[in-house]
């Protein structure tokens, strides 16, 4: 089933007790929700909600108001007049960033009806993360069916993703919920998140909302960091794996008052050994070592609410021959912060004229939020004699307001600010030697929802202007409508646009000794994406069996074309002239046929075409097919769980080898991966062992011409396939939760 | 074949961490009991499903968030009912007995 961050509260109220008025708070996914605000209308003495999302506080004479506010989540009035009849209510919230549907609905026992998001949206939680070794965001996709990942080349250990068959730049990337991992980062920062440092991953396909900007065009994923005020007080997790790589994780946060808490995330790791397994004379994987340490603020004012977040991180990165005959290593260093303030503003008039079958009355109210975010990215970069060095400063601001008005109208409009500085040197003698681009990019947009019974519509527009590639406007569309109460259907249009950063995204290729060649006049690329998506749920001998069927087709206007194929010993650059697209089927069946084991199976087929130096040809490296299952076993009292993932990955195309005397064949065949994890828990530790890659299927000689890393031939950018063998790995997990009171 | 007789060796240890499941049940001082807790949220089941589970002789559980009711099986031998009420009133919760179930080994 598809969650996403809506917030629902449940309260529940008894007159017993004194008469005080109390409940809980809680989100979509049934998480506590501390911190939330809650008073009654009018007045501004209220209480806080305490880590179990509970609050208690008086009555007050002829007020049957209750405000409840909280900077991630849009303030809510709720009538409790008529609930003092009833036990237990359920109110479903949209959050104060991103937008979502609003609903409001009676929870009947037994049955919690809650609503989807109108985006096609998958989260991954904690529950899901830990099922595979998930060192860091790279390796968090292991068990997911949508999103492929796989190095770019035999060489850096740079991981890309692929969404839709596409690759992971036409994906925005968003850290709590603001753009990240952009321009300079792109190659290297799947890496940059460790895996015990989030706390949830949503990834949504197709365009997503525009509030966020113009960026995606194949889809969003967001992480979520842990926070300081739901996050254990301590957390500890230590790996390691037959590889030589060890890591050290750990996380402290702590409550300073009722309304100010704060955390600090550590990371280390490290691959002390040398690895080549095939013997071909270079590392398997490179070698990195990597530092990462952050600090982030959390404080509730009730009607203001401020998150801050700085984070520092290096990374050294060696890799090439064994012999240091021919070397890669690339240095990082980034640094980043964000400010998020969210000022609620709650409609305190009185008119609440409920209907008998609503006990609940949501009334207008409205927030204000404003994103500063700031970024410094240095990386310095060998491979072999080829020397790359970057420098990129980013800067970005972003005010959104949103108002609901009832609960069928929403309004979200705002105006954003992104400055882009990049600097990039190379030393090759085919290219000028510097790469200087100054963006400044203020744009504004406005987007309206509109929710009623089964059916959420949502439009949005926004308008940029691009310094240097001048003004542009990204429509968006979305609906989503229930034909039945157990089939839902989702249909999304919309546009993306993004600028190239030839030698950030490609600088893998440097890997190779094929010659670089630049279009000066690249512009911006943009494609319109469409979407449609079946999900139902099917009752199957006593159990929910849910399927899934969707299509998404990228339809690209202008794209940036990498041409491998007209000259093997070189690599072009150029803008699209003719078709480019992506078609991308999925189905994914979800079941849990025994207590404790949960089944997934998918399959997906892609058809990626474009057009390269005049003919519309399958895009080279990219799987046709993708099959996925994955079982789960947990023991009922939940000490032991089993997880296990299987992949089918489809063969594909290779660039064109040279005719007169081939060096790599001219297609990639299929290969199967297996992953497996057992995991024993205790009440405050646990520990997990398994293996990647069970079988141990490699590619064969990776590199081409791997004898002479200095001659014309020598490529190691064409990887289709695990660089690596079997891995096994051992982690320990301990948490110190400040909610036990044992 | 090597991926195959991987993908055997996977499901049979699946089928097998079910089955030894399954074979408890032919316990006989195993005793199941309804109680009713004073819990409302999910974070409060959580609590209560991380911490009684690993409560000595608790052999099974489930918790009814929506009935406000946790059914455990436990092993008599090893501890009872005021023991586990005892728990519950560690954790922070109310708790007393709905009903009890005759022992599942004298069900066949």
């Amino acid at each position: 089933m598809k969650k996403q961050l809506i917030l629902i509260l449940c309260i529940s109220i008894t007159t017993q007790l004194l008469s005080q008025v109390h409940g809980y708070v809680k989100d979509k996914l049934n998480e506590a929700i501390p911190g939330v605000y809650v008073r009654w209308a009018g007045n501004n003495d209220g209480v806080v909600t305490n880590a179990d999302g509970h609050f208690q506080l008086n009555p007050e004479q002829g007020n049957n108001l209750l405000v409840f506010s909280n900077v991630a989540y849009n303030s809510d009035t709720v009538d409790v007049s008529k609930s003092k009849q009833t036990n237990q209510l359920e109110i479903t919230l949209d959050d104060a960033i991103q937008l979502k549907e609003v609903t409001v609905t009676q929870q009947r026992l037994g049955k919690i009806k809650s609503r989807t998001a109108v985006f096609n949206v998958e989260t991954l939680n904690t529950h899901e993360l830990r099922k595979a070794a998930c060192c860091n965001l790279s390796e968090s996709f292991e068990t997911n069916a949508s999103v492929d990942v796989s190095y770019s080349d035999a060489a850096t250990g740079a991981k890309q993703i692929k969404l839709l068959g596409l690759s992971g730049t036409y994906v925005q990337m968003l850290t709590e919920n603001i753009p990240n991992l952009r321009g300079l980062s792109s190659a290297y920062g799947m890496g940059y998140i460790p895996g015990p440092w989030m706390e949830s991953i949503q990834i949504s396909k197709g365009t997503a909302s525009v509030k966020n900007g113009y960026e995606a065009i194949a889809g969003q994923i967001n992480v979520e960091y842990k926070k300081p005020q739901t996050s254990d007080k301590v957390s500890l997790n230590l790996f390691t794996n037959s590889t030589g790589r060890v890591e050290t994780n750990a996380d402290v946060a702590v409550k300073l008052s009722e309304k100010t808490a704060t955390s600090v995330l550590m990371h280390a790791s490290d691959e002390f050994m040398t690895l080549d397994d095939n013997r071909d004379g270079y590392m398997d994987l490179p070698k990195v070592k990597q530092y990462n340490l952050a600090n982030r603020w959390f404080y509730n004012s009730g009607g203001y609410i401020l998150q801050a977040f700085v984070r520092g991180l290096s990374e050294k990165r060696t890799g090439g021959r064994t012999d240091d005959s021919y070397k890669i290593g690339v240095n990082t260093e980034r640094y980043e912060f964000f400010v998020k303030n969210g000022f609620l503003f709650g409609d305190n008039d009185q008119h609440h004229n409920h209907s008998e079958n609503e006990p609940v009355e949501k009334h207008n109210q409205s927030s204000l939020g404003i994103i500063f975010n700031g970024t410094i990215h240095n990386q310095d970069a060998r491979y072999g004699l080829k020397q790359y060095d970057g420098h990129q400063s980013n800067l970005y601001a972003n005010l959104i307001y949103d108002a609901s008005i009832g609960t069928q109208h929403k309004i979200s409009t705002g105006a954003s600010f992104n400055m882009d500085v990049i600097n990039e040197n190379l030393n090759l003698n085919s290219l000028p030697g510097e790469f200087n681009r100054t963006e400044y990019i203020p744009g504004i947009f406005g987007e309206y929802t509109f929710t009623k019974d089964a059916l959420t519509a949502m439009a949005g527009l926004r308008v940029d202007n691009n310094s240097v590639y001048g003004t542009f406007i990204t429509p968006r569309f979305h609906v989503r409508y229930n034909i039945l109460d157990h089939v839902h259907l989702r249909a999304s249009a919309g546009k993306g646009y993004r600028s190239p950063n030839v030698l950030a995204e490609n600088n893998y290729l440097l890997a190779s000794n094929r010659s670089l060649h630049i279009a000066g006049d690249l512009k911006m690329e943009n494609a319109w994406n469409y979407g449609f998506t079946v999900h139902g749920f099917f009752p199957l001998f006593g159990k929910e069996l849910s399927l899934m069927g969707e299509w998404f087709y990228t339809d690209f206007n202008n794209q940036v074309v990498a041409d491998m194929d007209t000259n093997p010993h070189a690599v072009s650059f150029s803008n699209l002239r003719g078709k480019s697209y992506s078609s991308s089927f999925q189905i994914e069946a979800n079941i849990e046929p025994v207590r404790g084991l949960t089944a997934t199976f998918a399959h997906r087929i892609n058809d990626v075409k474009t057009t390269i130096n005049g003919n519309l040809r399958e895009k080279p490296l990219t799987n046709r097919s993708k099959s996925l299952a994955s079982l789960s076993y947990q023991t009922p009292l939940r000490k032991w769980q089993f997880d296990f993932t299987t992949q089918f990955n489809g063969g594909g195309r290779l660039p064109d080898p040279d005719p007169a005397h081939p060096l790599w064949e001219r297609e990639f065949k299929p290969f199967t991966i297996m992953n497996a994890q057992v995991t024993k828990n205790f009440k405050t530790w646990s520990v997990y062992g398994g293996a990647e890659n069970i079988t141990g299927f490699v590619q064969q000689n990776p590199i081409i011409d791997v004898q002479n890393p200095f001659g014309t031939d020598f490529d190691a950018s064409m990887v289709w396939g695990p660089m690596h063998g079997r891995t096994l790995y051992v982690g320990f997990r301990w948490a110190l939760t400040g909610k036990d009171k044992l | 074949m090597k991926t195959k007789y991987v993908l055997t060796t996977i499901l049979m240890v699946f089928a097998l961490s079910i089955n030894l499941q399954a074979q408890t049940k032919k316990d006989q001082s195993k005793k199941t009991v309804m109680f009713n807790v004073s819990m409302h949220c999910e974070s409060c089941q959580r609590k209560i499903e991380k911490n009684i589970a690993y409560e000595k002789g608790v052999k099974d559980m489930a918790v009814k968030l929506e009935d406000k009711t946790v059914t455990i099986k436990f092993d008599t031998l090893k501890t009872n009912e005021s023991k586990l009420i005892k728990a519950f009133n560690d954790l922070g919760y109310e708790a007393n007995v709905v009903k009890t179930e005759t022992p599942v080994g004298n069900r066949k």
